[in-house]
């Protein structure tokens, strides 16, 4: 499901913020990730965001605002959802990695935003370009989150082997993807 | 031979990466010229893959249940929702109730509740996203989509 922000300016409406808000739904949870390390929670902190703003959009004063106030609000749901779970020790504060990539996503404003749909669209025309282990590799890397090891046992090959054709098929999707873009712009 | 920093900003992203592949992204970020711009798209790339494989995965399960003739029983985890309940709605294969906002915690007895619901052989989505967000998608002009039962 592809969605675009729509071009607005001025004081956005209900629709306008929560159809922005859904379009930068895998960037806050992106944002959540770096705060949290934890992609689940990420993601139900993103869900527990969207509530809010179902209640609390009008707090928004221009389209421009509404992901950076998206990302503050995740990144306290995020601590309480750590606070419930008793979780403190969890939370990444003192990790620099995870401070620069926070920073970068907060730098980023909305920019990202305008090109993901498409990305996303390429994306999925560029995997059914794959063969099928293929494809079933990358789901087990990217989604399951299987080591190399684990896969390169699977398969009976070494875990080099593994991490090598994984990083030509993300190289080969990139590229892939990039090629969609051009054209979608001729 | 240095690692791939891309390589290693999806480890991260994987909650896999040692402590010498850290200290070396570390010593990247810092020293090279747009790394952070990099380690940001890396980032949003990781969450673009991830998400997109598991997209494929059950389009692909769709896909075999509707070539069946089946319905897909699908019990998914919350994560998997909106793709997943986008797919079945878009194949008809789902009539649908509604529940409240649950929990992932509190998705058992919610599975139970649906199917005990149910009069027929029954397909099940969990859609703890779609579940919390039926203003969302109703201001979208969507369909509120909670759980699907047929």
């Amino acid at each position: 499901m592809t969605q675009t922000i729509p071009a607005v300016t001025g004081h956005p409406d209900r629709e306008t913020v929560l159809a922005t808000a859904l379009a930068g739904r895998d960037l806050l949870v992106a944002y959540g990730y770096a705060c949290t390390g934890d992609w689940s929670v990420a993601e139900d902190a993103v869900q527990e965001a969207f509530l809010f703003a179902v209640d609390r959009w009008s707090e928004v004063k221009t389209i421009a605002g509404v992901l950076p106030w998206l990302r503050a609000v995740v990144r306290n749901k995020c601590y309480e959802i750590i606070r419930r779970s008793g979780r403190h020790a969890a939370l990444p504060e003192d990790d620099r990695l995870a401070e620069i990539a926070r920073i970068a996503l907060d730098d980023d404003g909305n920019s990202s935003v305008s090109t993901f749909g498409a990305r996303r669209s390429a994306l999925h025309r560029c995997l059914s370009g794959l063969s099928e282990p293929h494809r079933a590799l990358l789901q087990a890397f990217y989604w399951r989150r299987s080591s190399c090891e684990t896969l390169a046992k699977q398969l009976g090959r070494s875990g080099e082997s593994i991490r090598a054709v994984i990083h030509r098929l993300r190289l080969r999707l990139r590229a892939c993807i990039e090629r969609h873009l051009v054209e979608a712009t001729l | 031979m240095n690692p791939d920093p891309e390589v290693l900003i999806h480890d991260w992203c994987r909650g896999e990466l040692s402590g010498p592949d850290r200290a070396f992204l570390l010593q990247w970020l810092e020293t090279q010229p747009d790394a952070k711009r990099r380690f940001r798209d890396s980032v949003i790339e990781f969450r673009l893959f991830a998400q997109a494989s598991h997209e494929e995965s059950i389009s692909s399960r769709v896909d075999q249940a509707a070539r069946r003739n089946q319905i897909p029983a699908l019990a998914l985890n919350w994560r998997t929702v909106s793709a997943a309940a986008a797919l079945a709605v878009a194949l008809g294969a789902c009539a649908m109730i509604s529940l409240p906002l649950f929990k992932s915690n509190e998705h058992g007895p919610a599975i139970a509740q649906a199917k005990s619901q149910s009069q027929s052989r029954e397909t099940i989505v969990i859609s703890r996203l779609s579940a919390g967000a039926p203003p969302v998608h109703a201001a979208m002009g969507g369909r509120v989509v909670t759980i699907q039962v047929r």
